[in-house]
């Protein structure tokens, strides 16, 4: 008797618990809070988007009017005039340019922060994060002030007699890269850093061993366990590089006309909006265009070889 | 283990690099050998420009601090919304979804610039509403370009929280909101803290986008500083950014302190 | 090949307190030595100071002769297996072999035949182009061997090399790679903390605590005669007994365990009585009867706590009168006892050991 009233009571609390899951505790639909993110972001990027796409077909009138009709005229303008196409081109390798250079040094600067490691690295690696933190404004007034021609560095150049002329460093393309790499290069380091904490030391240990130099440890071991964060690193340096407008224009003091200068100068000084919204279109292009062909280019590598980092 | 030598000496180097522009404004800021020109290293070591801070320049920090005080707690918002979709949703292409997620951060700001201006005066020119002509254009455009970096932060920590602790809380007997109250948003806490932190940092320093959309009344920091750079140079810059620095590590610090550097780092890399 | 001599080697992280402490040991050419003893006993750190990947504190390293405490690891000419491999996942299996030849830069062709060798000798030829993460563990560690072996080295180091291997896979790369020393003649450092790893590769193991050496012999010459509690303990099943001399006889003497219990033991070099002494007795040279029919001398009378059947033999746990417990084995036979049962135990007395306390 007693171990049938107990028994009940257990299957009536069972009964109970299955009641309330029924009721209340089914699964959260998670998913339903994509609605709320998903409207913004149709409100605030597609249509956005969508209608200055709309805009680049209208050619300009003059006076900030647009014609009624569209037609791929901006476009064929743009594309035909070498001084565009000059500055395309310009876009283009300054990016690549100050990629290269980024990654030249942020993956020895990440390799020997991962390995240096405790209080050093960290309180490094805090520095780097702050300064990439910090407005890009303020760290290129420091810039032009160091390499301005009257500067401490052409003053330490001067001084030592290396050179008897000061170095012309900004208001021109180097001013510019000098510009790039200090954007971008904090972040590179960063990314980079976290991939060599990954990269065990033994595999290092194994190498030397085996008889292998620093040199050909860094080469045949270290570089290429980064190779895929390299490429994915690079990709974000080279996009912010594209964009990057501040440092063209306060490092290249007007004479670096690259393509988001030219995309500001068409739309806020001569008002000319079919050819700005163009030119802004075909950076978008560009950028997504380079996107798209080194992610396929990646796939395509990765399923040759299966590289994995580390062990 | 011994140190691989010439990295360490490059990264030394690079260290050096990226900490130079700040020592020179820093050290900049304090000379005042001659009224007009700026001279670095610094002579005659003062605060004198620090006194000389023109008002403009606090009504744009102001302007710059509420609009990004309004965008990163937006930012946070809508971020833990779609990390929750994102992460913890059936979704069928969760892949897809992060991509396009992530795609405001993957266009040039400068085209996101000109693409807002374009777009708040076309919605002013049927609804009478310019959102240009208030802070709020700009606290609608670095809000988009802000959301992928708290989506960044917040989906890192909450992959990382196995949804075993939310299916224990709901066994016990919580209601959905007391799951997510007191099981899902402490253990993300931490995310939500660095996403704030990083929208904050994109909002404030921003150019490219607010050249685009500020006026005199609501002028950002940033781009004052940007367009008297191009134009008419006062020192006392130096010593307002100066403070904007010092600013910046003491926020860093207390962040750290919070969440710990190694968190910050991980979400950091998650863009 | 090359003979090995540590002398007084001894090293310190932070100081204060020493992971190794005066090592001194000759390793003969083409010897197997196998580092033995419980984590944290110094045996890794040992055999990094071998490799040059650690500094000693004190002390030097020889290598054919040669002082190498200075070479760097790369000038060293060692061959060194990883615990965990320490393949690079970013080259096939053929250019991992081919790394070390490549770094002394051999001809093309030269490096091809090497590897082809190599791969033949391990039988992995078939997965030359593969990566490390498509190969099984035991295949991972065949590859890790060869890598070591194909630049020719004058020793190999392996750091629990087989440690993340299954049983089975165990068992068997112990005999390939018994065989391979073997034929190869190479001299070899391996470090286990598994007896019986050791047992069955070393021709010398050395058994370590705390940093230093506590005995160093031939595998029978430790299971037969450890030098001390600890060594009898850690190689092998033993028992450990303690107790004070009573009688002195001119074979042996009678050593009181506990109340009444007394039993013969190997007499000490210069006994007193009233000392006392521990002694230990391996399971095996236990003999177990039935209590009735008790009739040799040195019987000490317990009751069975535990039996263990492993099919070719049986564990008994006996709880003598002491509340001491002695474990007995006894080879596959037609008696058996069950729990419960009075039971004598005794054994001979040449095969009761004196140890150092
Ligand atoms: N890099 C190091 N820094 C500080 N102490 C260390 C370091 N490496 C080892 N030790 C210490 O030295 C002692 C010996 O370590 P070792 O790795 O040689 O032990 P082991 O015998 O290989 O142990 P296991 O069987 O667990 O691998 C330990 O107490 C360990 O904590
Ligand atoms: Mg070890």
């Amino acid at each position: 008797m007693a171990s049938d009233a107990v028994s009940s009571r257990r299957t009536g609390l069972s009964l109970s618990k299955q009641v309330s899951h029924d009721s209340g505790h089914a699964r959260i639909r998670w998913e339903r809070f994509l609605w709320l993110p998903g409207l913004l972001y149709f409100f605030l990027l597609l249509l956005p988007q969508g209608t200055f796409l709309e805009l680049s077909l209208h050619a300009d009138t003059g006076a900030g009017q647009v014609s009624d009709t569209r037609s791929l005229a901006n476009y064929i303008g743009i594309l035909s005039d070498p001084f565009f196409l000059r500055s395309i081109w310009q876009t283009f390798y300054l990016s690549l340019i100050a990629t290269a250079i980024s990654l030249a040094i942020a993956v020895p600067t990440a390799y020997a922060l991962a390995r240096i490691g405790g209080k050093l690295a960290t309180i490094s690696l805090s520095l780097i994060l702050t300064t990439s933190l910090i407005t890009v404004v303020i760290k290129l007034m420091g810039l032009s002030i160091f390499l301005s021609p009257a500067g401490l560095l052409n003053q330490m150049l001067l001084g030592t007699g290396i050179i008897s002329q000061p170095l012309i460093l900004i208001n021109n393309q180097i001013g510019v890269l000098i510009g790039l790499v200090q954007y971008v290069l904090p972040i590179l380091v960063l990314l980079l850093f976290g991939v060599v904490q990954t990269i065990p030391v033994y595999l290092e240990e194994a190498a030397e061993i085996h008889g292998a130099t620093r040199t050909s440890i860094f080469l045949s071991v270290i570089v290429p366990s980064m190779k895929p964060s390299m490429v994915s690193g690079g990709l974000i340096a080279f996009n912010m590089c594209m964009g990057a407008f501040t440092s063209a224009v306060l490092l290249g003091g007007g004479r670096v006309l690259i393509m988001p200068v030219l995309v500001q100068q068409y739309i806020i000084q001569r008002a000319e909006y079919g050819y700005g919204t163009a030119l802004a279109a075909l950076l978008l292009l560009f950028v997504f265009a380079a996107n798209v062909s080194v992610g396929l280019w990646f796939v395509r590598m990765r399923r040759a070889r299966p590289v994995r980092a580390g062990a | 283990m011994r140190m691989p030598r010439l990295s360490t000496v490059i990264a030394v180097g690079a260290l050096a690099f990226l900490l130079l522009p700040f020592i020179v404004v820093i050290g900049a800021s304090f000379d005042t050998s001659n009224q007009f020109a700026i001279q670095f290293p610094p002579r005659n070591l003062s605060f004198m420009r620090y006194t000389e801070i023109n008002p403009k320049y606090i009504d744009a920090v102001i302007n710059s601090t509420i609009i990004a005080v309004i965008v990163s707690l937006l930012a946070a918002a809508f971020g833990l919304a779609a990390s929750l979709g994102i992460v913890r949703g059936s979704l069928a292409g969760r892949e897809i979804f992060k991509s396009f997620f992530r795609l405001p951060v993957q266009i040039p700001l400068i085209v996101t610039g000109a693409v807002f201006l374009q777009f708040f005066s076309w919605i002013g020119s049927f609804t009478g509403f310019y959102p240009a002509r208030s802070l709020a254009g700009v606290v609608l455009a670095h809000l988009i370009v802000t959301i992928p970096y708290a989506i960044g932060s917040i989906a890192a920590m909450l992959e990382r929280l196995h949804p075993s602790y939310e299916e224990a809380a709901q066994s016990l007997g919580a209601s959905n909101w007391s799951v997510f109250w007191n099981v899902t948003f402490p253990s993300i806490r931490p995310g939500v803290a660095v996403g704030l932190f990083y929208a904050f940092a994109v909002s404030f320093g921003d150019v490219p986008i607010a050249l685009f959309l500020v006026r005199d009344k609501t002028m950002t920091l940033p781009v004052q500083v940007f367009n008297d750079m191009q134009v008419d140079f006062q020192p006392s810059i130096l010593a307002l950014s100066t403070l904007v620095i010092i600013l910046s590590l003491v926020m860093m610090l207390v962040i750290q302190k919070l969440v710990g550097l190694d968190f910050v780092l991980s979400s950091r890399q998650k863009r | 090949m090359s003979s090995v001599e540590l002398r007084h080697l001894s090293k310190s992280f932070d100081g204060d307190r020493h992971a190794v402490e005066n090592v001194n040991l000759s390793i003969h050419e083409g010897e197997f030595v196998v580092f033995l003893g419980p984590s944290g006993c110094g045996k890794t750190t040992t055999l990094r100071m071998i490799a040059g990947f650690e500094f000693p504190t004190e002390g030097q390293i020889f290598i054919g002769g040669e002082d190498v405490t200075r070479v760097p690891p790369r000038r060293r000419e060692i061959g060194m297996v990883f615990q965990n491999y320490a393949l690079f996942q970013t080259m096939t299996v053929a250019e991992n072999v081919a790394f070390g030849l490549r770094q002394r830069r051999l001809g093309r062709a030269a490096i091809d035949a090497r590897v082809d060798d190599m791969l033949r000798m391990a039988q992995i030829s078939a997965y030359r182009d593969r990566y490390p993460a498509e190969l099984s563990g035991g295949q991972q560690q065949r590859v890790a061997l060869v890598r070591a072996l194909a630049i020719s080295p004058r020793m190999l180091l392996m750091d629990e090399p087989l440690g993340a291997l299954d049983q089975k896979m165990r068992e068997i790369m112990q005999v390939e790679l018994k065989q391979l020393q073997q034929r190869l003649g190479i001299t070899t450092v391996f470090v286990t903390h598994d007896q019986q790893e050791a047992m069955s590769l070393a021709d010398r193991i050395v058994v370590m605590e705390g940093g230093k050496i506590r005995q160093i012999g031939a595998p029978t010459e430790l299971y037969e005669r450890p030098n001390s509690q600890f060594v009898a303990e850690f190689i092998g099943k033993n028992n450990i007994l303690t107790g004070t001399i009573k009688d002195v006889s001119n074979g042996a003497c009678i050593v009181n365990l506990a109340r009444e219990v007394d039993v013969a033991v190997q007499r000490p070099i210069n006994p007193r009585r009233g000392e006392s002494i521990v002694f230990c007795v391996r399971p095996e040279h236990i003999d177990i009867v039935r209590h009735s029919t008790a009739s040799m001398d040195n019987a000490v009378v317990g009751t069975v706590e535990q039996t263990q059947y492993f099919g070719n033999r049986t564990h008994y746990l006996i709880a003598l009168e002491s509340h001491k417990n002695v474990l007995v084995e006894k080879a596959r036979s037609d008696e058996s006892f069950s729990v419960g049962e009075r039971v004598g135990i005794s054994w001979n007395v040449k095969d009761s050991l004196l140890l150092d306390a």
